[in-house]
């Protein structure tokens, strides 16, 4: 069937395929590596007329993809029309049980997109790619975009349509909402108010455009716990117009981050990341990293010159170095000389690096801060180069806390009847004092749309339950205005409305389709007529993307004065210590409470799971009299909460850090009492930091389920870092020439030269920022359950691949490198002489295989590992699976058993199914990519064939900063690692 | 009748106390053992009462943990071995003494066994049963271990894998009981027979009669009986030498700081032995008291043991040194970091240096024949020892274990209620078939004991035991 | 027991028991036997025992388990299902001895119980001999001579005993 060949459906043929003339390859993927051959260096970048279809692709053809999507619509009786469903005439020949098709769709998170491919078996999602043709992640992902697919599956999600308690049908719901709409039109909708979250897909935008030209009085308001209002606000100030700021770090040389985690929950880190870690290997190429920061982050452990200071310090900070580069008139120096000697050492260093340095402001500082960012780069000749400014992508410019305050006063006065809420739980994450469950409850049409029942739901009169985006029709635009159109890759497994059929609802359009819509927008926005459009579409599908939709860049009239004035603005003062939130690394701002693997992911710096504790330094612990657990009351302008405070090396004195998004009082038992809910203290003014907290140390340990205890390497050789300068000098080479290389060995070393194929990894620790991407990616893929956190506790972690983090140094400013260990696949593995059963045995090509059903748990081989990468099933960890979930078992790999050991497998079942393909295709496996490869953003891990002198693993592995983990043990592991290299500034040892 | 007591028996100090005190007769001495079998006394129900009761806790252990898992133990990473290997060690260790005392000493010809041996050895063949349940449920699925690691043909034609050690205590620790069984059996055989023919009632006589397989002390059954009993001595003795050298392989042949050392094997056996005479006492004090035996088993017999735990509590101590001595030798920073700062100093010191003081200097107060002859001292140190071995096996895998290579992979071992009902609940059952054992077995060996008597009444030079 | 009867003699000690035996053998008397709760020195040569086969039987034995082991562990890992073991030697012969030893020990030690079973005739709760009550103190405290003899010497061998220095002389019963 030449037809099926024009599917949008990415076939994963294992092997490349270069793309040829012919025009019936073009539209499909044949492999994900392809995409990578095309776009890697050269993202968004498209072949002329590569997103057209040939026009043979027949209509039938493509109802049969819509039909893949939509197969269980029938069942859907409450929900939002499906498109017609037309079934297989003949099966595809493409349609075997466990044959993967991989569809391009993306995943917003606080209005800016990540382009997604999911890979789906048997009409399953099963796993989430990053999508290597979208230019804000390059085939990257985050270890939330890997997450959503959990949310997917869950049993507890909101299932139907609730108004006070009684369920609605679809129908039902329409024509309620019918009559609500025409109550509105007499007054123009003035008592209609919409609350949703911030967005930039075109459709709803069209949408809301559509509503508010019937309800010209409607109020719209976007709000999100953790936004960038204070960006935007400072551009303001700078520039006098709100616009977006996207930085560009591949030609940067010297980085100044002003409390900015910009590797980590930026809308852009995949990309940043990508671009940072690309410039940390030795040579005049490397970049160097300055951060301002309080609490260690992601980005501060990255980088090579940590500026330790509470939140409200930055600003004074920031104004130094702006001072000194000429940028602010009028120089102040700094009390600290320490610290003032710093600003000007980093003034120095950018003023060195003109055009190829980048000031960046983080989100949680004030906009004076941002203001003063603006002016750096304006004066340092950035803009353009490491700068670049577009107009603001979101719908809303200014989702902001403001507007709930506005919100509220509106209830208060009883100006709002019908409220639709699509904002995540507003209820739980609105600032403190704004007792907003109680407001909502007076609304009498309050309709809250949402993915799970919670805090929000049960003070609204009306819950209507949202598809999750891997369910639904729609469009969302990447922070850099990339269109991606967001594909449905299973039908809703619950009765559920996608967010564009709510809104359509009140147009009185609802039984049209969010699909119908999408189309309908988009064929008017190409101009395009019925082939010609199709054939477009259909590559805008396949690729996930819709090309030339990026914002161009525009060039802001920086208001020097302006900034100047703002920049006066005095930092807070006040009594007491100094409180900092932040968004957690595991569950944001909360929405991903109820997930429990990104609830058991390690902090990247403190490795605590489920729980967030009350940071702070050693120094203020100690001057507080507070034990590490102890529980402390933190009391902020007259609100407290009960916290256990940890210790974190490296945290500014007097300030106490805690993460938003813990301790919910509703939702699954995941989220459920887990945690502090530092909402609590929370105010819209001080939304990020506030002066004047007090610490009651109180009674009562708290133990946190920690994943490393130890934070000192116990100078052992394990994660080698080495300075730019002596390693350009060649020191730190022969003290890696000590840690790699043969060992003397009473046993011949089988010879794998002679098999096509050896399998080996290699991790650079120099680009590894620790973000965690690849330890969700090897859960999703591998089936790793999770455990819960008192088996954290007792040390019953099941992750496969774990990040180690050491810090050196000293303990108040210490130093800080990780590194991802898996099982090494040692050539002369100590686990395997030990097993009684052979239970885990070499592979021809040298794979360390662990042979489930012969394992009989005597767990010898765990105690001989040195590396501790084996896992046990201690119990049974899973119980009853309900229905639901058993589909986002990857049907691959083996669901463990108790009793059982485990540990990374290279991905063996992906090699095995390269291997496949191969072999039809009647050649070698040319490509093949680990879970934890694909989805590392910082292309730290990279795995292949040793065998292929050309492969880049084995180009790695003679590089000179290889080393073997524990290389004097002899055990030859197949993972090997790249010393870290620091670029620390002379001037400022 | 009973003989006289030791008390009242005069006799020259320097010539060294007799082994068998007074002059019984062979009717006085058969009826002195078989007493307790005969006429029980009371004390023993309440005894056997308290032991069923805490069996109990060892089934309760034993059904959990199959039925949850082994999480229900405080097993985690990066301790893989908990209790369960610990008491595996130690009950092992305890079941060295009888099959050494039976063995070795009838090799070397050491009259003064015969009065202990039995009793010895029926406690290693109990010891030895608990030793044994502990690598059947340590896995949590002992319906495939049990099989899996014996090498029997299967549809998936795999084998077991000879490389391991885990499968070298699986043949050593199966010999060790059956040989330990049968040497025990063959040497209870003329007993039961003398039983059967004591006996009054028609029940026991029917009993043991069964048991005694129709021996009736035949010179043609003597004659094959001798021989073989001498050539299971000489096999029994390689093969309590061998065996926990083979459970120290578990450790030594490992590459784990604490485990892979070559003075293990000597050390193990030493610290067995040391452990078994140990119990061994732990046992007889109180039994001998109970059952008058004092006349057969005297001081001298206590004396001598506690003399050998003296010397394989030095060798041990020798082991203690040499490990610590290889850490600083070797020149290994993992090995010289477990060695010198985490056993010294980690959260688990006080475990060691317990180790050390119950293994090293406790035995020290043996020099002093007062120690060796004090009944309460001998009785305390020999638990103290006992307790001391049981920490010295925490050190090795829980110590070792918690604190590897890797920093990032350190924790902590937490023992939960069921490691603890399990240990005690093993504690309870060999308790409880040692009172059966005193109840229903003749717990000397009365045709040895005969024998000897028979020799010192007319003087000639025996041999000893059977030979 | 062979066919006519069998007189039992009780003997005070040791010399009057080997004396009296010394004797019928020399009138060569039927088959002769000793009872006693411990092992008599010297018996065998009295009685002219041959030497015991249990030597012989323990060694072979032993020496099969050996040779088993050897053969068992490298069919097994090394011809019928060889795989690379954490790369360690392909005949890995030093991790074969520990349990070439303990197969051989269990061999032997087997065979030796067996052995004894054979060569008594074990289990045999039931001997015509337990009919005669007094015969009980054999496992006891007393030593006893058994002769055969044709049932028309009874009572000239049960005199001669006394003679010896019988203390007690008991006629088996015969059992039907």
């Amino acid at each position: 069937m030449p037809s099926m060949k024009t599917l949008p459906i990415l076939q994963d043929h294992g092997q490349p395929q270069r793309l040829s003339g012919k025009p019936g390859q073009r539209s499909l993927w044949q492999s994900i590596q392809e995409l990578e051959g095309r776009s890697s260096g050269r993202a968004g970048e498209f072949a002329a007329g590569a997103a057209e279809v040939p026009p043979e692709l027949s209509r039938r053809s493509f109802l049969q993809i819509l039909g893949a999507s939509a197969a269980l619509a029938g069942l859907g009786a409450c929900q939002p029309p499906r498109e017609k469903i037309v079934p297989y005439v003949k099966d595809p020949k493409e349609d075997r049980p466990g044959k993967r098709f991989h569809y391009a769709t993306a995943l917003a998170l606080d209005g800016y997109a990540t382009g997604l491919v999911l890979a789906a078996s048997d009409g399953r999602p099963v796993k989430v790619e990053g999508n290597p043709l979208h230019p804000t992640n390059q085939g990257a992902s985050s270890a939330w975009d890997q997450a959503a697919l959990l949310d997917l599956y869950d049993p507890q999600r909101a299932k139907g349509i609730w108004r006070r308690g009684q369920p609605l049908s679809w129908r039902g719901f329409l024509a309620e909402v019918q009559k609500l709409a025409r109550a509105h039109d007499a007054d123009g909708g003035a008592k209609l108010a919409f609350l949703v979250a911030p967005d930039a897909s075109p459709l709803l935008a069209e949408l809301r455009r559509r509503l508010s030209t019937r309800f010209p009085r409607a109020r719209f308001l976007a709000w999100a716990p953790a936004t960038a209002d204070h960006a935007a606000e400072g551009a303001r100030i700078a520039f006098g117009r709100p616009v977006d700021m996207h930085l560009r770090l591949d030609p940067a040389r010297v980085l100044l981050s002003l409390d900015a985690d910009f590797l980590a929950g930026h809308g852009e880190s995949l990309r940043l990341t990508r671009e940072f870690a690309r410039h940390r290997e030795p040579g005049a190429e490397m970049n160097r990293l300055y951060v301002a920061e309080a609490a260690m982050t992601v980005t501060g452990a990255a980088a090579d010159h940590r500026l330790r200071m509470r939140p409200s310090e930055v600003a004074g900070f920031a104004r130094a170095v702006a001072a000194h580069l000429g940028a602010l008139p009028g120089a102040e120096a700094l009390e600290d000389p320490a610290r003032d000697r710093a600003a000007r050492v980093v003034a120095a260093d950018l003023a060195r690096n003109r055009g190829r340095s980048v000031v960046t402001a983080g989100e949680r500082q004030p906009a004076a801060v941002h203001a003063l960012a603006h002016a750096m780069n304006a004066a340092l000749g950035n803009v353009g180069t490491t700068v670049v400014y577009t107009k603001p992508v979101l719908g809303d410019a200014t989702p902001t806390a403001a507007a709930l305050a506005e919100l509220a006063k509106a209830i208060q006065a009883g100006q709002v009847d019908t409220l639709v809420v699509t904002a995540w739980n507003p209820v739980y994450a609105a600032p403190a004092g704004l007792d907003l469950g109680a407001l909502l409850a007076k609304v009498p049409n309050a309709i809250y749309h949402s993915l799970r029942d919670d805090e929000t739901s049960r003070r609204c009169s009306w819950r209507v339950a949202a598809s999750h985006p891997f369910e639904s029709w729609g469009d969302a635009r990447a922070r850099d205005g990339s269109v991606s159109l967001v594909q449905p890759v299973i039908a809703p497994l619950y009765e559920s409305v996608n967010a564009a059929d709510l809104f359509a609802a009140f147009l009185e359009q609802g039984d049209k389709g969010a699909f119908q819509h999408l189309r309908d927008y988009w064929q008017a926005r190409s101009g395009l007529q019925g082939q010609a459009f199709q054939a477009r579409w259909e590559g805008w599908l396949t690729r996930g993307l819709v090309p030339g939709t990026a914002e161009p860049a525009d060039g802001p009239a920086l208001n020097a004065a302006a900034v100047a004035a703002a920049a006066r603005s005095p930092a807070p003062k006040g009594e007491g210590l100094e409180l900092a939130l932040a968004p957690s690394y595991g569950v944001f701002d909360g929405r991903f409470a109820t997930n429990a693997w990104l609830q058991e992911l390690p902090d990247p710096i403190t490795k605590v799971t489920w729980d967030n504790p009350a940071y702070l330094s050693e120094a203020t612990a100690r001057r507080l009299g507070l034990a590490d657990g102890q529980v402390a009351t933190l009391t902020l302008q007259g609100r407290s909460v009960q916290a256990p405070v940890a210790v974190m090396p490296g945290h500014a004195d007097d300030c106490v850090t805690l993460a938003l998004g813990y301790g919910r009082s509703d939702g699954s038992a995941t989220s459920k009492g887990v945690g502090v809910d530092a909402y609590e203290l929370r105010t819209a003014p001080d939304a990020w930091f506030a002066v004047g907290l007090g610490v009651a140390p109180g009674k009562g340990k708290h133990k946190f389920a920690v994943t490393q205890g130890h934070l000192s390497m116990e100078g052992r050789p394990l994660a080698l870092d080495f300075d730019a300068q002596e390693w350009a000098h060649g020191h730190g080479g022969h003290e890696l020439e000590a840690q790699r290389g043969p060992v003397p060995s009473a046993q011949p070393p089988v010879d794998y030269s002679k098999e096509d194929y050896k399998w080996g990894m290699s991790v650079d620790l120099s680009r590894c920022t620790g973000c965690n991407a690849c330890v969700v990616a090897c859960q999703e893929e591998n089936n790793i359950p999770v455990v819960g956190a008192e088996q954290v506790a007792k040390g019953r972690n099941m992750a496969w691949l774990r990040i180690d983090r050491y810090f050196a140094g000293p303990a108040a400013d210490p130093q800080t490198v990780g590194q991802p260990v898996m099982c090494q696949h040692c050539e002369t593995a100590p686990c395997e002489y030990v097993c009684p059963v052979n239970a885990t045995v070499h592979s021809p090509e040298g794979l360390n295989e662990m042979v489930y059903n012969r394992c009989v748990g005597t767990r010898y081989c765990s105690n001989n590992c040195p590396y501790k990468v084996r896992r046990f099933n201690f119990l049974d960890w899973r119980g009853e699976v309900p229905a639901v979930q058993t589909m986002l078992f990857n049907p691959d790999v083996t669901v463990r058993s108790r009793g059982v050991m485990e540990k990374c497998t290279y991905c063996v079942q992906r090699i095995e199914r390269a291997r496949i393909d191969a072999r039809v295709a009647g050649k070698k496996i040319e490509f093949v990519q680990s879970a934890c490869q694909q989805a590392c953003p910082a292309e730290a891990i990279v795995f292949g064939n040793l065998n292929d002198k050309a492969s880049k693993v084995a180009r790695l592995q003679e590089d000179a900063r290889r080393y073997d983990l524990l290389h004097d043990l002899g055990t030859r592991p197949r993972t090997t690692y790249l010393a870290r290299i620091r670029n620390p500034n002379p001037d400022l040892a | 009748m009973t003989p006289p007591a030791a008390s009242a028996v005069h006799r020259d100090p320097l010539a060294e106390t007799p082994l068998i005190l007074g002059h019984p007769s062979d009717l006085q001495v058969n009826d002195a053992l078989l007493k307790p079998i005969l006429d029980p006394n009371r004390g023993w129900k309440v005894l056997a009462g308290l032991a069923a009761a805490g069996t109990g806790l060892l089934v309760l252990g034993i059904t959990v943990t199959l039925a949850r898992g082994i999480g229900m133990w405080g097993n985690n990473q990066p301790v893989g071995w908990g209790y369960g290997i610990i008491n595996f060690v130690w009950w092992i260790g305890i079941g060295h003494a009888g099959t050494l005392i039976s063995a070795i000493l009838l090799l070397f010809q050491q009259k003064w066994r015969t009065s202990i041996n039995r009793f010895a050895e029926a406690m290693t063949i109990f010891a030895v049963m608990q030793a044994g349940l502990f690598p059947l449920i340590h896995t949590g699925r002992p319906w495939l271990a049990i099989y899996w690691l014996f090498p029997y043909p299967n549809t998936m034609g795999i084998w077991p894998n000879f490389k391991s050690p885990l499968i070298w205590d699986v043949f050593a620790v199966s010999t060790y009981f059956t040989i330990s069984l049968l040497f025990w059996f063959i040497g209870l055989i003329p007993d039961l027979a003398a039983l059967r023919d004591s006996a009054t009632s028609r029940v026991q006589r029917m009993a043991y009669g069964v048991f005694a397989l129709g021996w009736r002390g035949s010179a043609r059954h003597w004659h094959h009986y001798k021989i073989a009993y001498l050539i299971l001595a000489a096999l029994s003795t390689p093969l309590v030498l061998s065996v926990h050298s083979i459970v120290s392989f578990d450790f030594a042949v490992s590459q784990l700081p604490g485990w892979h050392t070559t003075i293990f094997p000597p050390y193990f056996v030493a610290g067995a032995v040391l452990s078994g005479f140990a119990m061994v006492l732990t046992l007889m004090i109180p039994t001998r008291k109970a059952f008058r035996f004092e006349n057969l088993v005297t001081e001298r017999h206590l004396e001598n043991m506690a003399k050998v735990m003296l010397v394989t509590s030095m060798i041990v101590s020798y082991g203690y040194l040499l490990e610590n001595f290889m850490a600083w030798y070797g020149g290994s920073a993992y090995e010289a970091h477990l060695f010198f700062k985490t056993r010294l100093t980690g959260p688990y010191a006080p475990i060691y240096f317990m180790m050390i003081a119950f293994n090293v200097l406790v035995p020290q107060t043996f020099w002093w024949k007062r120690a060796r002859t004090s009944l309460t001292w001998l009785f305390i140190a020999s638990i103290l020892v006992n307790v001391g071995m049981w920490a010295e096996r925490f050190v090795i895998i829980v110590v070792s274990l918690h604190r590897d290579f890797l920093p990032s992979s350190w924790g902590m071992f937490f023992p939960t209620w069921v490691d603890w009902s399990i240990y005690i609940g093993t504690i309870s059952f060999f308790s409880l078939l040692f009172l059966l054992f005193l109840r229903f077995v003749p717990s000397v060996a009365i045709s040895e004991v005969k024998e000897l008597n028979h020799e010192m009444r007319h003087g000639q030079a025996g041999t000893g035991g059977h030979a | 027991m062979s066919a006519g009867r069998t007189l039992l003699g009780k003997y005070p000690d040791v010399d009057s028991l080997f004396g009296a035996a010394r004797k019928l053998r020399g009138d060569g008397a039927g088959r002769l036997n000793f009872y006693s709760p411990f092992p008599l020195e010297g018996a065998e040569e009295v009685l002219g025992l041959r030497k015991s086969p249990i030597p012989f039987i323990a060694g072979a034995a032993g020496f099969t388990g050996v040779v088993s082991a050897v053969l068992m562990q490298w069919w097994m890992n090394d011809v019928a299902y060889p795989i690379n073991v954490g790369n360690r030697m392909a005949v890995p012969t030093p991790t074969w001895v520990p349990i070439m030893f303990e197969l051989g020990v269990l061999l032997a030690g087997v065979s030796i119980f067996m052995g004894l079973m054979a060569l008594f005739r074990f289990p045999q709760p039931y001997s015509p001999l337990s009919e005669v009550e007094a015969f009980r103190s054999a496992t006891v405290d007393a030593l006893w001579l058994s002769v055969n003899v044709p049932a028309a010497d009874v009572e000239r061998t049960s005199d001669e005993l006394r003679r010896l220095g019988a203390v007690d002389v008991q006629l088996v019963p015969e059992v039907a």
